[in-house]
């Protein structure tokens, strides 16, 4: 299952950037060069040569003294076209980073989306509930560079409190990019946790719990929150990956050195490697990041992992109260 | 046929909703309107549209693009002396000027014209392209199943906007490029839901029956399961009118999509950022118009699922 996505990943990168209309090799003679030293710098980069021999190139090495790499599948797709810098090398260096603004991130998210999302269940259409899930729209529908301006704009300009800049060193320059990056995953959890709370306290065994006369507290704590965290989970899981493809901007607008800010520079440098190194990292950590939450779907929800097996039974529900 | 329309048991909402209402929106409206947000949202949205088609009445095009200097950084509300069409007229900026002396309120008018297009134009494409495939997968299953699936899968293990920003960088700065690259990132979206709102239909009683009296592959799908599941089908469809104007701003901020000097919400922010500290008009105007946009689209979107939905009907 993974490896055909993988595949099909990599086999759509590699065809946009080959249908990019960039000239790598008149990029490195520049402007003056003569037709036949542009040829056979074209020859020299692999250029010549139709699709998919590129492609097969790309996943296996290509050999060359100069122009050379080992391929996608041994970790190694050359050197920068613009830094001359190893591309694998270069990403490595900045992807903690951007795991650092994720994590802090989703961390972030959940911290304050979870507990915000329990009080609204607990007391539906209430003014409370009314607020935040306004709070949690504006945060769906607000541009995350906007946001990003803005707070800059407030704390960094006005009151001065946080650097405008970012870097991972410097722990409060990193509060800024991070409730940005998270405001749109923390709307997200909150709503999820709100609607699935909701769903569980609906339930018989949540009735059942109560008739018995126990405490409403242990009854939304043990009882409905286990069960109403199940789909959060999931839902934090996937936010994950989409943070760390989604904090290009994020980076970009805090100067953050992450895997972002690299991937935008190469961009706009039309720097074939890097574009398809950075790329396709992302893209593959963000599929095996899937991979991973559906295993543990699989672990936290027992009842799940029966369905897959053979037919479900419903006296797991029953037990679990 | 008619009858057969009629008395067909469909469990769908929005066909069932359609039937009960007397083929009218009446109760519908009545039904969204209980949602003063959504009415409110739907309001917003229609002044913006008409905003949006009367923009060269309210602004004319040229004049939100020539810069005048001497205007540059107008708080909102001033007025200076413009050089437009050989001749000095005096104009007040009521939104004020951004850093090239433009007239901040004339070139948000223009650029909703540019969103609404975007986000109309890439769901459009994205619904065309995704419910076609969506339905191939859902109605035939077995092998194109698997393929289009599979394909889903790929499109949707690369993050959306990396895969819009990819798009937009392979295949160049222009407004069409900027369409293509969002309605990709929206298709997968479209082919599962339209997919698994297939898969619950097509075994229905109804549309076997429709087969019985040799209805062809084409006339029940387009005549009898489509009207059943175009609820979800439409709550999606506004859902992501408003991302399309939150992706299309992002990829003009980052430089790609539509370049200044051509009117467009999200590059005049990133013209702004070295003057927001002295001009945070610059900031706050734009900003503001995408939100409450993206926002009301939310709302709408919110609104017409609880009155499609009979479930949460009370």
């Amino acid at each position: 299952m993974l490896v055909p996505v993988l595949f099909g990943v990599t086999l759509i990168v590699f065809a946009l950037m080959y249908i990019t209309p960039s000239d790598p090799a008149q990029m490195m003679l520049g402007a003056n060069a003569s037709p036949a030293a542009y040829t056979q710098m074209k020859a020299d980069m692999g250029l010549d040569k139709p699709f998919f021999v590129q492609y097969v190139r790309f996943l296996f090495g290509y050999k060359h003294e100069i122009f050379g790499y080992k391929g996608l599948l041994f970790g190694d797709l050359g050197r920068s076209y613009i830094s001359n810098r190893n591309v694998f090398e270069l990403i490595l260096s900045s992807f903690p980073n951007t795991l650092i603004l994720a994590a802090g991130a989703l961390f972030f998210a959940l911290i304050l989306g979870i507990p915000i999302g329990i009080l609204s269940a607990t007391k539906p259409y209430s003014i409370i509930d009314m607020l935040f899930t306004v709070f949690a729209l504006l945060g769906a529908s607000m541009p995350v560079f906007w946001a990003a301006m803005v707070l800059i704009y407030t704390f960094a300009n006005k009151l001065r409190i946080f650097p405008a800049m970012s870097n991972p060193g410097d722990m409060l320059s990193l509060v800024l990019p991070i409730v940005t990056l998270s405001m749109y995953s923390m709307a997200i959890i909150m709503r999820m946790t709100r609607s699935s709370m909701l769903e569980v306290m609906e339930q018989d065994y949540i009735r059942t719990a109560r008739v018995k006369g126990m405490d409403e507290k242990v009854v939304i704590f043990k009882h409905a929150l286990r069960n109403a965290l199940i789909p959060v989970v999931t839902v934090a899981g996937l936010q994950f990956g989409q943070l760390l493809g989604g904090a290009v901007l994020t980076e970009k607008i805090f100067s953050y050195p992450g895997l972002g800010t690299i991937m935008v520079d190469a961009i706009y440098q039309k720097d074939t490697p890097q574009i398809l190194g950075s790329v396709c990292f992302v893209a593959i950590t963000f599929t095996i990041m899937n991979l991973f939450v559906d295993i543990l779907y699989g672990f936290i929800d027992p009842r799940s992992k029966t369905t897959f097996r053979r037919k479900a039974k419903p006296v797991a529900q029953r037990s679990r109260a | 046929m008619t009858t057969t329309v009629a008395a067909r048991p469909s469990t769908s909402n929005f066909s069932r909703f359609l039937r009960r209402s007397g083929r009218n929106f009446s109760q519908f409206w009545r039904q969204l309107s209980r949602n003063k947000l959504a009415v409110a949202s739907l309001a917003l949205v229609l002044v913006f549209a008409l905003v949006a088609i009367f923009a060269d009445l309210l602004y004319e095009y040229d004049f939100v693009t020539s810069n005048s200097l001497e205007n540059a950084l107008l708080k909102p509300g001033e007025s200076g002396v413009v050089y437009y069409h050989e001749k000095d007229i005096e104009h007040t900026f009521i939104l004020g000027s951004d850093n090239y002396g433009r007239d901040i309120l004339g070139r948000l008018v223009h650029g909703a014209r540019v969103s609404m297009i975007i986000g109309f134009a890439t769901v459009a494409i994205a619904l065309l392209t995704g419910g076609i495939l969506g339905a191939i997968a859902g109605y035939k299953g077995g092998l194109f199943d698997t393929l289009i699936m599979r394909a889903t899968d790929i499109l949707l293990s690369i993050p959306t906007i990396l895969l819009a920003i990819a798009i937009v960088a392979a295949l160049g700065n222009s407004f069409f490029n900027l369409l293509i690259a969002i309605s990709t990132s929206m298709i997968p979206g479209y082919i599962r839901i339209v997919r698994a709102s297939i898969i619950t239909v097509k075994d229905q009683e109804f549309v076997e029956a429709a087969r019985c009296i040799g209805a062809g592959d084409l006339r029940i799908v387009l005549k009898h399961i489509l009207p059943n599941i175009t609820s979800p089908i439409i709550v999606q469809s506004t859902l992501n009118v408003g991302s399309a104007i939150n992706w299309a701003a992002s990829l003009s901020f980052l430089g790609l999509g539509i370049l200044p000097p051509k009117p467009e919400w999200g590059n005049m922010l990133s013209e702004a950022r070295e003057f927001i500290q002295y001009a945070p008009h610059l900031l706050f105007a734009p900003g503001l118009t995408i939100l409450l946009t993206v926002l009301a689209y939310n709302l709408i979107g919110d609104g017409l699922r609880d009155a499609l939905d009979p479930k949460l009907k009370r």
